[in-house]
């Protein structure tokens, strides 16, 4: 995949729209999903979304191949999605998510799951949310991570650790960091 | 408090159970190649907007030099120095019949920048301006007087030589012979910009990326 995606991103930064529209295309998911979990409304998700696109579009001639495409999209659409969230940061932000489900509502655990996901993302601190999104959601290590956001690996490490507790707390479960720092240091 | 701090660090591992939470189902079809289109669209509308106001102050001042270029090519054969016309004169490597050829009347406007600056679109404009004036200047010239032609023969060689050497593949090059050049900047691409003249006196105007050979017509 990934060496698909450097040649049509070569072939991209050179003039080819065919490419760049099925670079586009192949990541749209990708971009909408880090949007989504980095701003909790999902309309400004859409505009952040679209906001990026325009933005790899607008800088793909500058995209020179010393990176992984996807670090190179990741820190595009990380950089659009928070410049999304502080144009619209006025908006207050649970506000206008979907109502919780009535007890004994039909809809499934799994949406409301979601709900509170949209809630407990939207309470804690954006940098730790970023975190988290790029660790857990992309699936990035903290190098990664570090590169896209341009921050020690250190910082990285305590943003996910701090951003991971808060969720668990949120969410009304137990750290689940905290069992596994007990399983790893046995 | 600052980030790095006694905080126990979990290890690099994705947590699945927040995984599955944070997933995202996927964008449908219709909202996908919204998305995908609007975002291409955006940039061909950037890139035409610059190609407007490129095309618009060069079409403006080309119009009327055409006509004085094709009175100097047509009636200036004795005009013009025959050393600078044997460099010049000719087809660029590689040329097939529907290759870019140069006149050896080729004229090297200058360097005017960045022509998303509108400023420098206004340099250039007047560069032509000025081009005009050497033209109908030239055009009523003694030999003595031609003398000066040398030098602007000698300062377009550079930028015949750049063209020369962009070894682009004929078939990326516009078809004509090119009268007038100038070298700027373009969506961050370097460009060498052509006046082409082609069969019926006919004047388009070119901007070729010097990295990548890609063609941008401006008028």
């Amino acid at each position: 995949m990934r060496d698909d995606d450097a040649e049509l991103a070569r072939r991209a930064s050179r003039g080819d729209r065919a490419a760049l529209e099925q670079l586009l295309d192949r990541h749209a998911d990708l971009i909408h999903a880090l949007c989504r979990r980095i701003i909790p409304h999902r309309d400004d998700a859409l505009d952040a979304t679209q906001e990026a696109m325009i933005a790899v579009v607008r800088g793909i001639r500058r995209f020179d191949g010393r990176s992984a495409f996807t670090t190179w999209l990741y820190r595009v659409t990380t950089n659009a999605a928070l410049d999304e969230l502080r144009r619209k940061n006025r908006r207050p932000v649970p506000a206008d998510l979907p109502d919780r489900p009535a007890i004994g509502s039909p809809l499934d655990a799994q949406v409301e799951a979601r709900v509170d996901i949209d809630a407990a993302l939207a309470a804690i601190p954006e940098d730790f949310r970023v975190a988290v999104v790029l660790r857990d959601l992309c699936d990035l290590d903290y190098a990664e991570i570090a590169t896209v956001l341009d921050l020690p690996a250190g910082t990285v490490r305590s943003r996910i650790s701090r951003g991971r507790a808060a969720l668990a707390e949120l969410l009304g479960n137990p750290d689940p960091t905290e069992e596994r720092h007990t399983t790893d240091h046995a | 408090m600052p980030d790095d701090d006694t905080t126990p660090q979990p290890p690099d591992v994705r947590d699945e159970r927040v995984a599955a939470l944070l997933t995202v189902e996927p964008l449908d079809d219709v909202t996908r190649r919204r998305l995908v289109s609007t975002a291409i669209r955006s940039t061909g509308t950037a890139r035409r907007a610059r190609r407007l106001i490129v095309a618009a102050a060069v079409v403006v001042v080309l119009v009327v030099g055409a006509g004085v270029v094709v009175a100097v090519g047509g009636g200036g054969g004795s005009t013009t120095p025959s050393a600078a016309r044997d460099k010049h004169a000719g087809a660029l490597p590689e040329a097939g019949p529907t290759a870019l050829s140069i006149s050896a009347d080729v004229r090297d406007v200058g360097d005017f920048g960045d022509l998303d600056v509108v400023a420098n679109v206004d340099r250039l404009r007047r560069a032509f301006d000025s081009v005009q004036g050497l033209s109908k200047a030239s055009a009523s010239a003694t030999p003595a007087d031609n003398n000066g032609l040398a030098g602007d023969a000698a300062r377009s060689d550079a930028l015949v030589t750049r063209l020369r050497a962009l070894g682009c593949s004929p078939s990326a090059l516009p078809t004509g012979t090119v009268v007038g050049l100038a070298s700027a900047m373009l969506g961050g691409h370097p460009v060498i910009i052509v006046d082409l003249q082609s069969s019926g006196d006919t004047h388009s105007f070119h901007a070729i990326e010097t990295d990548t050979c890609t063609v941008h017509r401006l008028s």
